[in-house]
């Protein structure tokens, strides 16, 4: 009877924080089900938060007995593997020709990266160290892989708490900008309208642009190298023309396969005595943050920008300068055609929104090689 | 509140907004020129 007994003795180990994991895991996954927020990750994220959180769980490691999660999490986070590594897959999926052929819109990219050190200010008076502050910055990159890549370099205490953040409101997006946009605006600002007139774009400065980012954002701060240069490689295999198959492989098979394992390992980091504290609701806040300044500061640069310029920019497509692809070129054209029905602004919004993915990108290694020249 | 800590590190945005304008102008000049030299075939 005794050893009956001992099967059911781990139930005294549950606590209510344990058992409020649970319960965002099955939110996590339910958003990932049923409003379809991000699934690749936030479900795997979900299953994981429930997993690592349950008493003795024999995912983590418990004393002396190693847990698989854990050494996951030590072969392909902690040192910032599994990020790059999709960050080749990134790179494949995205074609560049819209900012190729207009590429005066990467500077709307780097002004939609306001948000992120916005944030890491405010983050500091919020009285994070700056380790956190810049990790937390970084929710507004917009851009998972990033995200986990800094807060790792940082060893941040709050992994977890800023990738649910960053993952759930680039979801969000469709919700959080058009308020924004909408509020820094004028009617007659959304109504600009914006002739499109492509350049074309020969192969040779398809092939020639990675290498180019690469060699450009290593000399200005080579601790991006790694971001930008695998993000890169991922577009050359695209773009040679020559490696058909290694850039499908990565686009679906190698991107697949480390969003599987990623969104696993990152729960370890979504243990209840770890994860439920006041400040994981404050990041939460200062990530809403950082998507809210980031669209306001893509969205004044344009209109800073018309101050100068003969042809009028409808102000809305700064808006799409973060990295979130394709959300955010899309809220744009939505609220373009909404003011004017006539009113495309699609491929303008897209040339921004794919800068936004390199700005975002160069913010990061920007991020890692400033901030501990202020520690 | 971290008011002091939040003076000190307000230079940062200024450094990193600049950083990431400065990269990209390059960014922006090099693939303009690449534009230029490498134009496409009809």
């Amino acid at each position: 009877m005794d050893i009956f007994l001992s099967l059911f003795e781990n139930i005294g180990n549950v606590s209510w924080q344990m058992v409020l994991m649970w319960v965002i895991g099955a939110l996590l996954i339910y958003l990932a089900v049923k409003k379809e927020m991000e699934p690749t990750l936030l479900l795997p994220m979900g299953f994981g938060a429930i997993l690592v959180n349950l008493p003795l769980s024999g995912a983590i490691t418990q004393g002396e007995e190693i847990g698989p999660i854990d050494v996951l999490f030590n072969a392909g986070i902690s040192n910032g593997l599994f990020p790059l590594l999709l960050f080749i897959g990134i790179g494949a999926m995205i074609d560049f020709t819209p900012l190729l052929s207009n590429p005066k819109m990467l500077l709307f990219g780097a002004a939609a990266q306001f948000g992120i050190f916005f944030t890491l200010c405010l983050a500091t008076l919020c009285g994070f160290e700056l380790k956190d502050a810049a990790s937390i910055g970084i929710i507004g990159a917009a851009d998972g892989p990033t995200s986990i890549f800094v807060a790792q370099y940082f060893d941040s205490n709050y992994t977890g708490a800023i990738m649910v953040a960053a993952y759930s409101y680039m979801a969000l997006v469709p919700i959080i900008q058009p308020p924004v946009i909408k509020l820094v605006t004028t009617k007659k600002e959304r109504l600009i309208r914006m002739e499109y007139n492509p350049q074309a774009v020969s192969k040779t400065t398809k092939i020639l642009f990675p290498i180019v980012i690469t060699a450009v954002a290593g000399l200005v701060a080579p601790k991006s190298v790694a971001l930008v240069g695998f993000l890169m490689f991922g577009n050359l295999i695209r773009e040679c023309g020559v490696l058909n198959s290694l850039s499908k492989t990565a686009q679906n098979e190698l991107a697949n396969l480390i969003t599987i394992v990623l969104g696993l390992s990152i729960s370890t980091r979504m243990q209840a005595d770890e994860f439920i504290q006041v400040q994981t609701l404050m990041i939460m806040g200062l990530g809403l943050v950082a998507f809210v300044f980031d669209t306001v500061g893509g969205v004044l640069f344009a209109k800073f920008l018309n101050l100068f310029v003969k042809k009028k920019i409808n102000p809305m497509v700064g808006a799409a300068g973060i990295s979130a692809f394709p959300m955010s070129s899309r809220v744009v054209n939505k609220i373009g055609i909404e003011e004017d029905p006539q009113n495309y602004l699609l491929m303008h919004a897209v040339g921004t929104n794919v800068s936004g993915q390199i700005a975002s990108v160069i913010a990061g290694g920007l991020i890692v090689t400033l901030v501990p020249l202020f520690q | 509140m971290n008011v002091s800590g939040f003076i000190e590190v307000l230079p940062l945005v200024v450094y990193g907004m600049v950083g990431i304008f400065i990269v990209t102008a390059v960014i922006y000049a090099v693939v303009s020129i690449l534009n230029k030299i490498f134009t496409p075939k009809k």
